[in-house]
Order: C-alpha cells, then sequence, then structure tokens
C-alpha cells in the first residue's frame, strides 16, 4: 500500500512525503472499517496476492520486496496488473486503484483540490438523544 | 461558477426530531438487553420502495403492521452532505457492494427508507414496452399500461412526482444540447420532491426532506397508523409450519451494523412480506430453505449495468450541484424490444468528488489531472436494458457459509459490445457540444482529445470484463411474478407459489430489467399488491 499509493495518486502524493502517504492510509483503514466482512475478505485476498514473495513476482513483475520498490516499479507493477489478460489481475488493479483513490478524495481538503467548493452547512445539528452522561458527583 | 458551501441550512424538516411527540413506536434493536417477541397482522421486511409503501397501504387499512430494517434510522438531521458518512451509515456494505467477481460496482441504499433515502429522485412509469413484453412473454397478467394506471397515478400524488420545473444544471444541460444537436429525442424527468431547494446532495440524503423518499412519506404515515418500526434488525429467516408461513426471525445488529448483539427478534404474523430488494429478498429465502422446485430462486437478477464517459469543457459545469437528473434520452433504448442488440437509457450522474474519483477507473497523472478539473467535467452514462434477449439472463444470487449474499454475474459479449457501443454513443456527444477531451470508463483509456481520435482508440480498445467500469443502482428480479409457477416465484398478486402466507413486494418481482429507473415501478405494484392483500384481510 505504502508503495503503491504514491504511484495512483501521482500528481498529488510524491514517495518521500511520508506525511500524505500516512494520511491517506488512515483513511483507507477508516474506509475498511466502513465495508462490510466479505468485500474486507476480498480486499485482503487482493493484498495477499500482492504481498506474498512469489504471486506479487509473478502478477506484477516486483520480486523483490514492497519496500525496495520505486515509483516507476511501482507503476510498471500497477499496469501490468491492469493490462493483464486474466481477469482475476484487473479485479485486483480496479479494487485497489478504487480504494486508495476513494481514501484520499474521501478527505475533504483533497476533494477541494477539485474546484468543488463543498457542501452547504449543516447549522444546528441536533445529535441523536443520548442518556445524559453520567457526570461527576462532587 | 457556483459556490453553495456559503448556505447554510437548519434541520427543522426531520419528521423524526419529535418522534415521542407523535407517539411512534420505533425500536433500535441494537439496544436490546434481552430478546423480543412480538404479533402482529402483517410483518414487512425491509423500508425501502417496497415495504415503505406496503406499510402504509396495509396499516392505513387497520391492520397491524411491523416493519423490520437491517440499516440504521438515519434522518435529515444527520444528513451533513459529507460523502463519507453518506457511504458509510446509508449505503449497503458501504458501497463496497459488487458482483461476485468483481465486475460491478452495486449501489443500493442501507437504512431506513432503503435506497429511496439515496436515491436521485428520477421517476419513471414502468414503460409501456416492457409491461407489454411481461404479458407476452413471461407469463405476467393483470399488468398491462391501463391496468397499472391507476396505481401509478395514486403514488405519483402521494410522492408529489411531477416534471423537474426548474433549468438543468450544466451537466444535463449538455445532455440536452448534445440530444438536441444530433438530432436524438430527448425529454425531461419527473422527480419525487416538494420544495427542492436544488442543491443536488439527493445520493447523501436529502438535509431538507424535499425528497419524497419513504424515510419522510410513507413510513410516518404507517406509524401515524401505528405501525411499529424495528431497525439494526437483520432477518435471518422464514418462520414455517409446514406449508405455512408464521413470520420471521431477526437478529439485531450492533450500532455500526457490521456485527449481531446476539439477541434476537422474533415477529409472528398472519402475513410475511419480503422487501429487502434483489438481493437480500432471495437470500432470505434462500437461507429459510424455502421450496423452489424449479430452481427460480435468486436466478435472473438484472441490474441496468451501468457505464460512462467523462468529458472536460472550456465551461464550467459543476457536476456535483444541482438536481442530480432532469434530463434523459431513450434515444438507443427501445430500437429492438428483445431481438437485436442490447438497448440503452441515457442520463447524467452527480459528480461529488470521492464518488466520482471511483468511476473515472484510472490510475496516476491520468485521474489525479483529470480530477483537477471536475468543476469542468461532464459525465455520461448509459444504462443497460438487460434481461429481455435470450442472451442477457442476468445474474445469480447464491449465499455464502455465513449466509451473506452474493451476486453471480457474469458479464458476458453481449454486455461488452453495448459497452463499446455506449462508449462510441456518448464520446461523439460530449465532442458535438464541444468538450476538449473525453474518456471512456475503461482503464486502459485516456483523455483523448477529439472525436476522430477517440473512435479509432475505442475500436482498439480490450472491452473485457474487468478493463471496463461498469456498475449499477439498480437491482431487479430474482423472485420473478407470472401466472406459471415453473417460470415464476411468486403469483401476480405477489403470494410465494410454493408456501401460504407469504408475500414477495419489492423489485425482486421484475421478470426483465424496467429500462428506467425503477423506484415509481416499485411503488406503483406494490400499492397494487398491497391494496389487494388489504382486500384480502377485510374479507
Amino acid at each position: 500500500m505504502r508503495a503503491l499509493t504514491p504511484a495512483v495518486m501521482k500528481g498529488k502524493i510524491t514517495p518521500d512525503d511520508t506525511e500524505a502517504i500516512d494520511q491517506t492510509l488512515q483513511s483507507f483503514d477508516t474506509l475498511m472499517d466502513d465495508l462490510s466482512d466479505p468485500v474486507v475478505a476480498g480486499v485482503h485476498q487482493a493484498f495477499d496476492v500482492l504481498s506474498f514473495a512469489p504471486t506479487r513476482g509473478l502478477t506484477t513483475g516486483q520480486w523483490s520486496a514492497w519496500s525496495k520498490a520505486s515509483l516507476e516499479d511501482a507503476e510498471s507493477a500497477l499496469a501490468r496488473l491492469r493490462d493483464s489478460g486474466i481477469g482475476l489481475l484487473n479485479a485486483i488493479y480496479a479494487a485497489v486503484i478504487r480504494l486508495i483513490i476513494s481514501a484520499w478524495y474521501l478527505i475533504p481538503e483533497n476533494a477541494a483540490t477539485t474546484g468543488y467548493p463543498g457542501p452547504p452547512e449543516k447549522v444546528v445539528n441536533v445529535l441523536p438523544k443520548k442518556a445524559p452522561a453520567a457526570e461527576a458527583t462532587p | 461558477m457556483t459556490d453553495l458551501s456559503t448556505i447554510r441550512l437548519g434541520n427543522s424538516t426531520d419528521p423524526y426530531n419529535d418522534a415521542a411527540a407523535r407517539g411512534w413506536d420505533i425500536t433500535d434493536a441494537s439496544q436490546l438487553t434481552s430478546s423480543l417477541e412480538l404479533e402482529a397482522d402483517v410483518v414487512i421486511v425491509g423500508t425501502g420502495a417496497g415495504g415503505g409503501t406496503a406499510a402504509e397501504t396495509l396499516s392505513k387499512a387497520g391492520l397491524s403492521v411491523v416493519l423490520l430494517e437491517a440499516g440504521p434510522l438515519k434522518t435529515s438531521s444527520q444528513f451533513d452532505m459529507q460523502e463519507r458518512a453518506a457511504y458509510r451509515d446509508l449505503y449497503q456494505e458501504g458501497t463496497g457492494r459488487g458482483t461476485k467477481d468483481g465486475g460491478m460496482v452495486i449501489l443500493q441504499g442501507r437504512s431506513v427508507g432503503g435506497s429511496t433515502t439515496v436515491n436521485w429522485t428520477t421517476s419513471f412509469r414502468t414503460p409501456p414496452e416492457t409491461l407489454k413484453f411481461w404479458g407476452e412473454h413471461m407469463g405476467v397478467s393483470g399488468c398491462s399500461v391501463d391496468e397499472m394506471a391507476p396505481y401509478f397515478e395514486h403514488m405519483e400524488k402521494r410522492l408529489n412526482i411531477h416534471k423537474w420545473p426548474q433549468a438543468p444544471n450544466n451537466n444535463n444541460a449538455m445532455l440536452q444540447r448534445a440530444s438536441e444537436k444530433l438530432g436524438y429525442p430527448w425529454a425531461t424527468i419527473h422527480r419525487n420532491v416538494r420544495g427542492c431547494l436544488n442543491l443536488g446532495y439527493c445520493g447523501l440524503g436529502c438535509p431538507v426532506d424535499a425528497k419524497q423518499s419513504m424515510l419522510v412519506t410513507t413510513i410516518p404515515g404507517a406509524l401515524d397508523n401505528k405501525a411499529k418500526l424495528i431497525h439494526h434488525a437483520r432477518v435471518v429467516r422464514i418462520l414455517r409450519d409446514g406449508e405455512v408461513v408464521k413470520g420471521v426471525e431477526a437478529e439485531a445488529l450492533t450500532p455500526n451494523v457490521r456485527g449481531a448483539t446476539g439477541q434476537t427478534i422474533t415477529v409472528r404474523a398472519t402475513r410475511t412480506i419480503l422487501a429487502g430488494g434483489a438481493i437480500n429478498t432471495p437470500a432470505i429465502l434462500l437461507r429459510s430453505d424455502a421450496p423452489d422446485p424449479h430452481g427460480r430462486i435468486g436466478k435472473r437478477t438484472f441490474l441496468h449495468p451501468t457505464t460512462l464517459t467523462m468529458a472536460i469543457y472550456e465551461e464550467s459545469i459543476d457536476p456535483f450541484y444541482g438536481a442530480p437528473q432532469s434530463i434523459y434520452s431513450d434515444h438507443f433504448q427501445w430500437q429492438n424490444v428483445h431481438t437485436g442488440p442490447i438497448g440503452f437509457k441515457l442520463e447524467a450522474p452527480p459528480l461529488q468528488p470521492a464518488f466520482a474519483a471511483g468511476f473515472y477507473a484510472a490510475a496516476g497523472e491520468e485521474i489525479t489531472q483529470s480530477m483537477d478539473k471536475l468543476n469542468h467535467t461532464q459525465c455520461m452514462i448509459a444504462l443497460m436494458r438487460d434481461g429481455f434477449h435470450e442472451d442477457s439472463q442476468g445474474g445469480a444470487v447464491e449465499i455464502d457459509d455465513n449466509g451473506n449474499p452474493l451476486l453471480d454475474y457474469p458479464i458476458n459479449d453481449y454486455l461488452l459490445e453495448g459497452v463499446r457501443r455506449a462508449f462510441n454513443v456518448m464520446l461523439e456527444m460530449q465532442f458535438a457540444t464541444g468538450a476538449k477531451s473525453a474518456r471512456p470508463a475503461h482503464k486502459q483509456a485516456k483523455h483523448y482529445m477529439s472525436w476522430k481520435e477517440a473512435k479509432a482508440a475505442v475500436t482498439e480498445l480490450d472491452v473485457a470484463a474487468h478493463k471496463s467500469t461498469i456498475g449499477s443502482a439498480h437491482v431487479m428480479g430474482g423472485c420473478p411474478m407470472g401466472d406459471d409457477p415453473k417460470r415464476s416465484i411468486a403469483n401476480t398478486d405477489g403470494k410465494f407459489h410454493h408456501l401460504d402466507n407469504l408475500y414477495i413486494m419489492d423489485g425482486s418481482l421484475f421478470p426483465t430489467s424496467i429500462g428506467a429507473n425503477p423506484q415509481l415501478s416499485i411503488y406503483g405494484l406494490v400499492y397494487k399488491l398491497s391494496s389487494n392483500l388489504a382486500t384480502q384481510f377485510q374479507a
């Protein structure tokens, strides 16, 4: 993920911008919490294919660890998944890029880079009524 | 350009703010500390277009109704128009739902109001071609244009469905302009709104309750009639005594609806109505081992597989603002009804940024540079009318070992021919209206600079299942109605053929796709079926 993020988000994130990568991965984790168990299981399977050294090498050409991958390596890995004649690999490509892209654009300040001024402001946000918090008794 | 971010909206329209004062009986099952047993005349599973309509009709007839909803109750006070919260709270599987092989993303609602809480308000009666096809080829009686008309009229009045009177936003105006330029007939869409502010956030939950979704119309109507609503309650199975259905058993879900709390909700009822939508309804029947002598449950599930093209213009489009859908063209829809290549409907979607980025299906500078110009981007979608031609049999709903539904819908060559043709039609329309560049939703494509370049590129593209981006927001079929039990699941009263007291009242009854956005088709049909059921009770 760390290696692929700057390749997917080229033009927005450079490989040395750890802060932006961390922020995207954090957003990705939140996104995973919002999906369902079957979807999360599918995502894990996709990442297993990309992590396990033999399948990683065969499917992406990235034989050394992802931590050693350059931006060009990551781009070439993505292109191999995208251009493969095997539907499953195309599906993995689609899932990986959709998750990373969504994670990045779900962050409101990133959404603003598209020329989107944002939604109207909701001013009187009545939260669902909760039982009054247990007040500390003096 | 337009900037709506300076508008301030209150929350005074939310009818649920004073639910207690209205005497509404609403239970959040995630908070149950013991199991719950209830009795009712009718239990309805699901609160979307089908469940909401049935609940109001039956409760109005004086019947006691319990409504069960697996999703949460989220209302306009909580609709803040932010994408993340909306996708998390209001969509099935957090918008992660897809077909089994990942070939299509499926957008389906999952909260009180179902998909009506998040749809784009587009309202069409079931097209006459579709009703005729059902009558002539699918063994459906009693659903001719004339027989259906009074039910559509009633629901149109109930939900204030009317032709959108304001100017289309630029995203839709471009579809109109392109149609005019190329000589394609187009028309203005009817919408179920009252006091619409033309903001464009229908897909994230209407913040001002202008959308006449089930959340603010029939469900409040049913609650006023003493119906009981239980949310965070996922129906696991129907309860049976031999051939007679006695109600349902549900599990209480945790507040984030990801897990079960361990509490159960049992509702015993004289009649049981399944209205969980065309994936969850067949899944309940499969989990319940419902009799299925002809192997029909979950088969022939349709999606209106949809593909798209994006174009960048010199002028501002601001596709994230304004009524999401107001113009359509059926020029390519009914050239053949059930022979020849697949037909498609042309529409435009709203493009809030994360949603648009997901649609783009690109990586690297191809997406980031394109997204930098989202405010100048126009999007066309083609919704393909599946289920009419013999080469279009749709998908099959299955359940996994944990009982979770999966839709296996392989994308075949018949569909892919439609994808390539739609790319060409939409790209030509975009260049005809002055697009500077346009790109089909295909992972190996890029922004092309002219129609000539685009046309040549589309001819060369490998339009294969996972390389082309195809999605769906309309799930239909899987429990088709019809007179012949060999070819259908339910009769044309919605009664399940092989068990007593069990009814289906949602889009899963459709024997084919609709060929138009389906909400009004569900409202009209379910109003008819539930009115008939109410009459039976009174008899």
